[in-house]
C-alpha cells in the first residue's frame, strides 16, 4: 500500500452541473457570482467531459453543484460515467431525490450519494438555508437511499449555531449504520466568507468538536469512519488544498469554465479557459492558470524555504488572497505567516460577537 | 479488530478497479482513493465468502511460507483498511 504517487494527469473531476438550488445556505462555498441556468453547459458537452476525463486517466466523477439534482440530464450522464468506467459521486442536498429518481440513479450505476444536513433541527437548518423542514424530508431521503442498497456518506456542515446538536448528528449517523460521515465546519469561501462573522465557532466550540469526534471515533473504529474538517483559522497549518493546486482535481463549473479548484475565480489576474472550446487536457497542460502555483518553484518565503512544502503546497492560494491580499502568500491559516496572529485573533473576535443578520445565497443568477 | 475468524467485505461504495492510465490497481471509495501494491491486491480479490483465517491459511499454502507470517501481515493490512473505511467485517 501507498499513497497516491504525484501524478501529472488529474485523478477526478469535480462538476459543478448547474449552480440553481432549492436551499439558500448562508455557508454555501458557491461564487457569490452565480452562473445562470442560460450558461449552463448542453447535456453533450457534459458527457464530452466525461469522455475525456476517463481517456486522460481520472477514476472518479463528483456530481455536485448547486444541486445536481437540478439538472433533468443527471441521469443521463450518471450512465455515461458508469460506461467509462468511472467511479460516481452524487453530491446533494437529498430534496429532489425522490423513489423514483432514486431507482433511476441505482439503474444507472451511481457509486456513492454524500447527502448534507445543515443542522438536525429543523429551525437551524430552516435559519442558515431558508428553507422549512428540510431535515425531515432528509431524514426520509437517508433512510431510501440506504435501503436501496447504495452506498451512503452524511455530510454536517458545521458553525457555531449547531455544534451543540454534534453528539446528536454522530449518533443519528451510527444509528443508520452509515459507513462514512464528514463533520465539515464550514470553510470561508463564497456565501460562507461573506458570512463568516454569523457562523464562525469560538475556540472553545472547537475544543468541544475535537473531543466529541475523538471519543466517537475510538467507539466507532472499524465501522463508520468520520472525516473530520476543523475550520483552518484555528489550525496551526493549512489544508493541502485540493491536493495541491493542480495536482489532483479538476473543476468544471456550470458555464464550462475550467478551473483548479472551485474557488479559484476569486483571484482576479487570472482567466480561466473554457469546456469545450478548451480540451481538459490542454487547460490542465497547456494553460498559465493551473501552472500559476503547481508545485513549489511559485512559493516565496517562508513556504519556499520550509520542509512542509510538499505535504501542504503552501495551504490555499483563495484564503491566501482574502487574507492576506495577496494569492502568492503563505496561507495565513499556518503559524508560520506572519498574518497568522491576525487571523486567529479575528476568528476570536468575530467568534465572540453577537450574530449579525445571515446573507443567504441566492436561489440562483 | 479483525481476526481469524472475522469474515471481511469491501464497505459500500468501495470498488477495485485497474488503473489504466498509471498502471496497477487502485481501491475507490467516497472521497478515497489507494493505490494497492501486489499483495494487497491479492488479499482483497480473495475476500469474498470466507473468514480471514481461511483466507490466509490459503495463501500460506500458495506461497510456501508460514502462516503466522501471513496472517500477521494480512490481518494488519485488513485492520488498516477498516480503519479507514474500506472494508467492513462481521
Ligand atoms: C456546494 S455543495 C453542492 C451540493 C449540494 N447542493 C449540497 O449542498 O449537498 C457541495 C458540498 O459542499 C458542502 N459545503 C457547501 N459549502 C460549504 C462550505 N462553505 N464549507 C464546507 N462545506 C461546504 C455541502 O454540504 C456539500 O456537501
Ligand atoms: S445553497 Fe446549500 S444546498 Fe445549495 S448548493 Fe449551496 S450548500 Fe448546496
Ligand atoms: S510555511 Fe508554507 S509550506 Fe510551511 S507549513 Fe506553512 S503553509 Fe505549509
Amino acid at each position: 500500500m501507498a499513497s497516491l504517487l504525484p501524478n501529472t494527469l488529474p485523478l477526478a473531476m469535480l462538476m459543478e452541473l448547474t449552480h440553481r438550488c432549492p436551499l439558500r445556505c448562508a455557508y454555501c462555498s458557491n461564487p457569490l457570482a452565480l452562473s445562470p441556468a442560460s450558461a449552463e453547459l448542453p447535456t453533450a458537452a457534459w458527457k464530452a467531459a466525461l469522455d475525456e476525463a476517463a481517456q486522460l486517466g481520472m477514476l472518479q466523477v463528483h456530481f455536485s453543484g448547486g444541486e445536481p439534482m437540478a439538472r433533468p440530464d443527471l441521469i443521463e450522464q450518471v450512465r455515461h460515467a458508469t460506461a467509462r468506467g468511472l467511479y460516481s459521486n452524487l453530491i446533494t442536498s437529498g430534496l429532489l431525490l425522490d423513489a423514483h429518481k432514486l431507482a433511476e440513479l441505482v439503474d444507472a450505476g451511481l457509486s456513492h450519494v454524500q447527502l448534507s444536513f445543515q443542522d438536525l433541527d429543523e429551525d437551524g437548518a430552516q435559519w442558515v438555508s431558508g428553507y422549512a423542514g428540510g431535515v425531515a424530508k432528509k431524514r426520509e431521503v437517508a433512510d431510501r437511499v440506504l435501503a436501496s442498497g447504495l452506498a451512503l456518506t452524511l455530510n454536517f456542515v458545521m458553525t457555531r449555531h449547531n455544534v451543540s446538536r454534534l453528539s446528536a448528528m454522530l449518533d443519528y449517523a451510527e444509528s443508520l449504520g452509515v459507513g462514512r460521515v464528514e463533520v465539515a465546519n464550514t470553510q470561508y469561501y463564497g456565501w460562507g466568507l461573506k458570512n463568516r462573522a454569523a457562523l464562525i465557532p469560538t475556540r472553545e466550540q472547537l475544543d468541544e468538536m475535537n473531543s466529541l469526534v475523538a471519543e466517537r471515533r475510538a467507539r466507532c473504529k472499524g465501522r463508520m469512519v468520520i472525516d473530520y474538517v476543523i475550520p483552518d483559522y484555528y489550525a496551526r497549518r493549512p489544508k493541502a488544498c485540493m491536493g495541491g493546486w493542480g495536482q489532483r482535481f479538476i473543476n468544471v463549473m456550470p458555464d464550462g469554465t475550467i478551473l483548479p479548484c472551485h474557488a479559484a475565480q476569486t483571484i482576479g489576474h487570472l482567466s480561466f479557459p473554457r469546456f469545450p472550446e478548451s480540451s481538459l487536457r490542454a487547460a490542465w497542460c497547456e494553460h498559465p492558470s493551473f501552472a500559476a502555483y503547481r508545485g513549489v518553484d511559485w512559493m516565496p518565503d517562508p513556504c519556499g524555504s520550509c520542509d512542509h512544502k510538499e505535504q501542504d503546497w503552501g495551504g490555499c492560494r483563495c484564503q491566501a488572497l482574502a487574507l492576506a491580499g495577496d494569492a502568492s502568500q503563505t496561507d495565513p491559516v499556518c503559524e508560520r505567516s506572519p498574518q497568522h496572529a491576525q487571523v486567529v485573533a479575528l476568528a476570536m473576535r468575530e467568534s465572540r460577537q453577537p450574530t449579525p443578520e445571515l446573507m443567504l445565497r441566492q436561489r440562483h443568477a | 479488530m479483525i481476526a481469524a475468524d472475522s469474515v471481511v467485505r469491501l464497505a459500500p461504495g468501495v470498488r477495485m478497479q485497474q488503473d489504466a492510465a498509471r498502471g496497477g490497481w487502485v481501491l475507490l471509495g467516497p472521497e478515497r482513493m489507494l493505490v494497492l501494491d501486489d499483495i494487497a491486491q491479492l488479499v482483497i480479490s480473495r475476500l469474498a465468502g470466507q473468514s480471514a483465517g481461511e483466507l490466509v491459511a490459503a495463501l500460506a499454502v500458495e506461497f510456501d511460507a508460514p502462516v503466522e507470517v501471513i496472517g500477521a501481515d494480512v490481518l494488519a493490512l485488513l485492520n488498516t483498511l477498516a480503519d479507514k473505511g474500506f472494508v467492513r467485517y462481521g
